[in-house]
């Protein structure tokens, strides 16, 4: 039994542009987060986004529902992810170890914060040093952790799935993702106290 | 030892990634041990962490930029198809004639020329054979002349 969203993909490959669309307002979303969680620019997140979407369609006559569509469409995203980060390390454009969030973005969302200010600045400002920090330890992870642990954890795919988006085993993508969260854990000490969490184990 | 397998699958654990006979050992030992239970509680703090992070929203424009992609790159293709089309359309009207007159000239010529050839290496090596005997210089008598018959013999012997 076909998933709707293959069943969609089908009608487009028979020339029901309708169905794309249908596609791209379903998942433009989820795509520009995962790319954004990974490369962490906006700008960047979506003009990757865009040319997820427009591999999707270039494709459109060759695709065959082979697994779930959504499957599909997260490889896509997470081999440009990664092509970029190879890029990037090859011209040395970006350091990895550097900020990532344009300077511009992020001074517009702590003013749109304070304009709209429940909280206090203070606690903006630690927000906004939390999430720097955040960012940082998530851009120090290797890039296969990386992609896997966004997977996970933003988008809540299993070990399954993102074993096929990754091309590797399951029991890899269990390695990556515990290696992901060692590493996070050293990198993120000081804010892993006081968070609040409700165990669940 | 124990801590150490334990503390390799916790993650798993955490994202209810195991089977129910590993769930049900990492529980009682993470029951038993405090510094894993410590680990544990820590990784999950991690992915809470992350959970937490603002999500954005695509631009108005996502659709319309996306749309524009693909028309400059459907442009693109038509492009290359018609260049291909006009290439083929020289190929067949101009090329390929052009091809098969240039292989008749050198059909016609190339025949000629070898005949040529031929008859100019008969020509050389009847000039060294009577060079080699040292008559090259008597061969023009006139003709109807005795010195000529003779020459006509020794030819006819070759």
């Amino acid at each position: 039994m076909l998933d709707p969203d293959s069943q969609l993909m089908l009608k487009f490959k028979s020339g029901d542009t309708i169905s794309f669309e249908k596609l791209v307002k379903k998942y433009k979303e989820k795509i520009v987060n995962v790319i954004y969680q990974f490369i962490g620019d906006k700008e960047e997140a979506e003009d990757l986004a865009i040319e997820v979407f427009l591999r999707v369609y270039r494709a459109r006559k060759r695709y065959k529902p082979r697994a779930k569509f959504t499957t599909w469409l997260y490889k896509i995203a997470a081999n440009l992810c990664l092509n970029e980060i190879r890029k990037k390390a090859r011209f040395q454009t970006v350091s990895l170890s550097e900020s990532i969030p344009s300077e511009a973005e992020e001074k517009l969302m702590l003013i749109e914060k304070i304009a709209n200010s429940s909280p206090s600045p203070q606690d903006i400002l630690e927000e906004k040093e939390r999430n720097t920090l955040i960012r940082k330890a998530i851009d120090s992870l290797p890039a296969k952790q990386r992609i896997a642990i966004i997977l996970q954890i933003y988008e809540g795919l299993s070990y399954k799935e993102i074993s096929k988006i990754l091309n590797c085993s399951v029991k890899s993508v269990e390695r990556r993702l515990y290696r992901a969260r060692t590493n996070l854990k050293e990198k993120l000490a000081p804010y892993l106290k006081g968070e609040k969490y409700n165990g669940g184990f | 030892m124990r801590c150490k397998r334990i503390r390799k699958k916790l993650a798993a654990y955490l994202d209810g990634e195991l089977d129910e006979r590993q769930k049900a050992l990492v529980k009682r030992h993470l029951l038993e041990c405090a510094k894993c239970r410590k680990e544990a509680d820590l990784l999950g703090r991690i992915s809470y962490l992350l959970k937490d992070r603002p999500r954005i929203k695509p631009t108005l424009s996502f659709e319309a930029d996306l749309w524009r992609r693909i028309y400059s790159l459907e442009k693109e293709e038509t492009t290359k198809k018609e260049t291909t089309l006009y290439l083929l359309k020289w190929a067949t009207y101009i090329i390929l004639p052009a091809a098969v007159a240039a292989a008749l000239i050198i059909g016609v010529f190339g025949e000629n020329l070898g005949e040529k050839i031929a008859s100019f290496e008969s020509i050389s090596l009847e000039e060294e054979y009577l060079s080699s005997i040292g008559l090259d210089s008597f061969r023009d008598f006139p003709p109807g002349s005795l010195s000529q018959a003779y020459f006509s013999l020794i030819e006819q012997t070759k």
